[in-house]
């Protein structure tokens, strides 16, 4: 240990056989999987509302990647079968998140299909739970003293409101909201093989 | 990896390695090497089980609560209505049919699922928004439409579990009633306008009955 | 393809195994050119023995180290990045109170979308992570390298200029995340038009240091030095190429994410930590580390088995089994350059428990390099698929970074800066009282913080796994422990608020000449106040 040279490069070559491992490797089995036919691209709206969702860190807060039955009750939960690689074709960049002080969301749109409702929940989400301890924001939405042509109010319950005012989405939150209601990946999934069945490996061991 | 000895651009000879102050006999401690030839065998057997056990399970085929209806025993539909409650009704309404106070009414011995049938279906197929009074209390939220996403089965599934549950003890329905409902309200594209309009078209049953029902279930 | 998958796994395990086997042997063997008498060249002639503290009565005596001198410039750029690494400390935690804050108190501060919880706790990480975290690791770097190379800095103007740039990056960076301007990925927010300026920088301060150890004046380089080289060797790499825009997408690019997010950790901060830990303990104490040939394992290890841990965040999801199995294992087997660490530094400060009384940067460094071991043996339960299946997606997670990144590096930067800036500027501290004040402070505060998470974290992750219960409940049940996180955050902060008023103070010019004794200190204390 008293070379720079070789010290370095046999450094380098670690971190290169361990890049081969965990980058290259799985990006060569990856990248073959082919979209689902049930799987429909982001629409423009949808992925206006996608931006949204990155930019306010949604992902903090929420994951998008239901686990195993094998594993835990996110089915019974409603939040969807196991995902697959298949599943994140057009998601760039990924949101499969590392948090769950909120729900899994990879289903939402099937779970909670409501426009209204989603809007309502963005606004003020105690108005829905009142336990809730995620953020409004506010900020996407309008108050207005009335409702104008072709303005989308959101029903919020007067407490939660300024008073005698309406509130109004701006189309930040309408995108949001339609980002939110496309995600519903209850088609048959493809591919089970490539995700990580090492809990019902577990299992089947036990058995 | 392994630098042959070589002598130390500072003229610093290290003739002198048998004095060696802290140096032990072996500079790894046998403990170390004992563990790391433990955690070897672990690593093996690990990798090894997770491998074969991974390809020996066929992977499952699961599709998100759409229990299969068509069913034609009571207690597999049963089975699919609770699954479907948990999926799409339990996350406002709660597993136990609670609901949540000043928010989401509840089903647990509510006029609304226990009455005529019709007034539930109809409240699945299109929701409801603005004011709707169950037990005493008020309330102002609103409920998604499901008749896009869930079909006749599903939704029949999902009612009967609720009027068979927490209390409640209100006959099943039949996939054919909500089907009847569909076409009734063909042209409806929207959620029904609280509790008054529901009076209106059906009958939602007097409160007297509800509050008793309601005390059994407390 | 079962085949060749199992092939590779199989493959990639025995060649860290045969690594670390013949590593192990050619140690044994003393293959290496290596000796205990190496590990002694950190200790100048006549010190042996002798406690070295510049903030302490056992200090006097102690001059600053002869070769290479202390130059105007090479304090300027010192303190220089001392001090925007503390006002990137400041910045960050307070982010981080606001952040935990809202965690529990969601409609504080949510006017407007800068503010959002998403957003603020962003900033935290990535202030912190390479504000903090990465300035104090790479100034305290440019002290410890050329004081074991024995050789003057090279290019010190042109570090100045990559400080700077660092600087700018790290501001540029949090501005575009507040505004809204971000790659979505966690650990790597910042746009690539950032990273650019980041990389730049980087490179002015990594390219003179190496020029540095090439120019060294001593035969060996000091396992300090190891760890730092390496580090500067394997950043830019993984920091270039994870934030390559637009090659990596889907679940390919959340494999990407986690493999660089945990080399942060373990090939960035970790080295930093260590590194400079295995330089100031044995410093400080006036004797070598326990085994200097055990180091190599600590080192090589890590190197080996640290560089694949990276899949276990992604644990039960949807990558290939092989994958996550295979960063599982490698995150057990990081207990054994963990523990030839632990042997090395812990058998030395726990047998010199007298120096640990005595001088309060070793405290900070000795229970930091504790906390290391604490971490990564935490780490390598964690990734056990039976304990993430509760821990994961929980609080208990946070809690865990939390001992890596601020109970182990950052307390090892508190007391590496503490040692330093009386040599550096040649003055004592003004008020050594706030040392073992600030010390106390977050202590309790990580303390209070990291077990509220833990079991908060843990009865969450039960929760959720418990199909019987409402899910909310899992969130609900948490509400208490957040709120203790709160307070521990805030005292953490305030022992920051003391750390950078002490800091500011000295190199204000309060504070008295070295070699002065302690009474004089006193005095000018008073009068000063």
């Amino acid at each position: 240990m008293n070379r720079i040279l070789p010290l370095v490069i046999v450094a380098l070559a670690i971190l290169a056989f361990a890049t081969l491992l965990l980058v290259a490797a799985p990006a060569a089995q990856i990248t073959s999987v082919e979209p689902p036919e049930d799987l429909q691209p982001y629409t423009p709206a949808q992925a206006r509302g996608r931006d949204h969702y990155v930019s306010l860190g949604c992902v903090y807060c929420h994951t998008q990647q239901p686990r195993d039955p094998a594993q835990g009750p996110d089915a019974q939960r409603g939040w969807g079968r196991p995902s697959t690689p298949a599943d994140y074709v057009y998601d760039q960049p990924h949101q499969l998140g590392t948090m769950r002080t909120g729900p899994d969301l990879l289903n939402v749109g099937a779970r909670l299909p409501s426009r209204s409702w989603q809007l309502t929940h963005l606004y003020q989400p105690r108005a829905i739970t009142p336990s809730s301890l995620m953020p409004g924001f506010p900020f996407l939405f309008e108050e207005k003293n009335s409702a104008g042509e072709g303005d989308v109010v959101v029903p919020v319950p007067e407490r939660y409101r300024p008073e005698g005012k309406v509130i109004v989405a701006r189309q930040e939150a309408l995108d949001l909201a339609d980002y939110l209601l496309s995600l519903d990946r209850t088609y048959e999934a493809t591919r089970l093989d490539l995700r990580d069945n090492g809990f019902q490996a577990e299992e089947a061991g036990n058995r | 990896m392994s630098e042959r000895r070589h002598k130390t651009n500072d003229g610093q000879e290290h003739a002198a390695e048998e004095f060696e102050p802290y140096e032990m006999h072996n500079p790894v401690p046998w403990p170390l090497i004992a563990l790391a030839l433990a955690l070897a065998v672990w690593g093996i057997l690990t990798l090894y089980s997770t491998q074969e056990a991974a390809q020996d399970t066929p992977p499952v085929q699961q599709t998100q609560g759409q229990a299969q209806s068509g069913g034609q025993q009571a207690k597999g539909r049963s089975e699919a209505g609770e699954a479907l409650f948990s999926s799409h009704c339990a996350t406002c309404h709660q597993v136990n049919g609670s609901g949540i106070r000043g928010a989401v009414p509840p089903l647990a011995g509510s006029p609304y699922v226990t009455n005529s049938a019709d007034v539930p279906i109809s409240i699945v197929l299109f929701g409801i928004e603005n004011e709707i009074e169950v037990a005493g209390n008020t309330y102002n939220g609103l409920m998604p439409t499901f008749g896009h996403t869930l079909d006749d089965a599903q939704i029949a599934a999902i009612v009967s579990y609720i009027r068979g549950n927490w209390g409640n003890d209100a006959m099943p329905v039949e996939s054919s009633l909500v089907s009847t409902l569909r076409e009734r309200f063909a042209g409806r594209d929207q959620p029904w306008n609280g509790g008054a309009e529901l009076a209106q078209l059906f009958d939602t049953g007097a409160t007297d009955q509800t509050s008793a029902n309601l005390e059994e279930t407390r | 393809m079962g085949f060749t998958i199992g092939t590779l796994l199989a493959f990639s395990f025995a060649v860290s195994l045969i690594a670390l086997a013949a590593l192990i042997w050619a140690i044994s063997r003393r293959q290496f050119n290596v000796t205990q008498r190496d590990a002694m060249m950190i200790l100048p002639e006549g010190e042996e023995g002798k406690v070295d503290d510049p903030t302490s009565h056992a200090s006097d005596g102690h001059a600053a180290p002869e070769s290479p001198p202390m130059t105007r410039e090479w304090r300027r750029l010192l303190l220089f990045m001392f001090i925007s690494a503390i006002v990137w400390l400041l910045v960050g935690s307070a982010f981080g109170l606001i952040a935990s804050l809202k965690l529990h108190l969601p409609d504080w501060l949510n006017g407007s979308p800068e503010l959002t919880f998403g957003r603020v706790r962003t900033m935290h990480l990535n202030a912190v992570a390479y504000g903090w975290l990465s300035l104090a690791g790479i100034g305290t770097a440019l002290w410890v390298l050329p004081t074991i190379f024995r050789t003057p800095l090279r290019h010190p103007t042109l570090i100045l200029l990559g400080g700077l740039l660092w600087n700018v990056g790290v501001l540029a960076g949090l501005l575009a995340v507040a505004s809204g301007w971000t790659e979505g990925l966690e650990w790597l927010e910042f746009p690539w038009q950032v990273d650019l300026v980041l990389a730049a920088g980087g490179a002015f301060l990594a390219v003179p240091l190496i020029m540095t150890a090439a120019a060294r004046t001593v035969g060996h380089i000091y396992v300090t030095g190891w760890y730092l080289l390496a580090a500067m060797a394997w950043f830019p790499i993984l920091f270039v190429l994870a934030n390559l825009p637009g090659i990596h997408s889907g679940v390919q690019e959340a494999t990407v994410n986690w493999w660089f997010a945990h080399n942060v950790l373990g090939l960035w901060l970790t080295p930093l930590g260590v590194g400079a830990a295995y330089y100031f303990i044995p410093k400080i104490i006036g004797k070598p580390i326990f085994s200097y040939r055990l180091s190599l394992i600590g080192f090589w290890g890590l190197a080996l088995f640290y560089s694949q841990v990276g899949i276990h965040h992604l644990i039960g999801g949807p990558v290939p089994t092989w994958v996550v199995t295979l960063s599982v294992v490698q995150s057990v087997m990081m207990l054994i350059p963990v523990i030839a660490v632990a042997i090395n530094q812990h058998v030395l400060w726990m047998r010199n428990l007298g120096a640990f009384r005595v001088s309060l940067p070793l405290r900070f460094i000795a229970i930091g390099a504790l906390m290391y071991t604490f971490a990564s043996v935490q780490g390598s339960l964690e990734a056990l698929r039976v304990i993430n299946t509760v821990t994961h997606f929980t609080h208990y997670t946070v809690g865990h970074a939390h001992l890596g990144a601020y109970a182990f590096v950052t307390l090892v930067m508190f007391g590496s800066f503490y040692y330093m800036l009386p040599r550096i500027t040649g003055k004592s501290w003004p008020m050594p009282y706030l040392i073992g004040l600030h010390f106390w402070l977050v202590f309790l505060g990580f303390l209070i913080y990291f077990f509220a998470l833990t079991i908060g974290g843990w009865l969450q992750g039960l929760a959720m796994l418990d199909g019987s219960r409402d899910w909310l409940e899992s969130m609900q049940l948490t509400v208490p422990y957040l709120e203790a996180r709160s307070i521990g955050g805030f005292m953490m902060v305030l022992g920051h608020l003391l750390f950078a008023v002490n800091v500011l103070s000295l190199i204000l010019g309060r504070g008295a000449r070295q070699g002065a004794s302690q009474q004089d200190v006193r005095v000018t204390t008073e009068a000063g106040a």
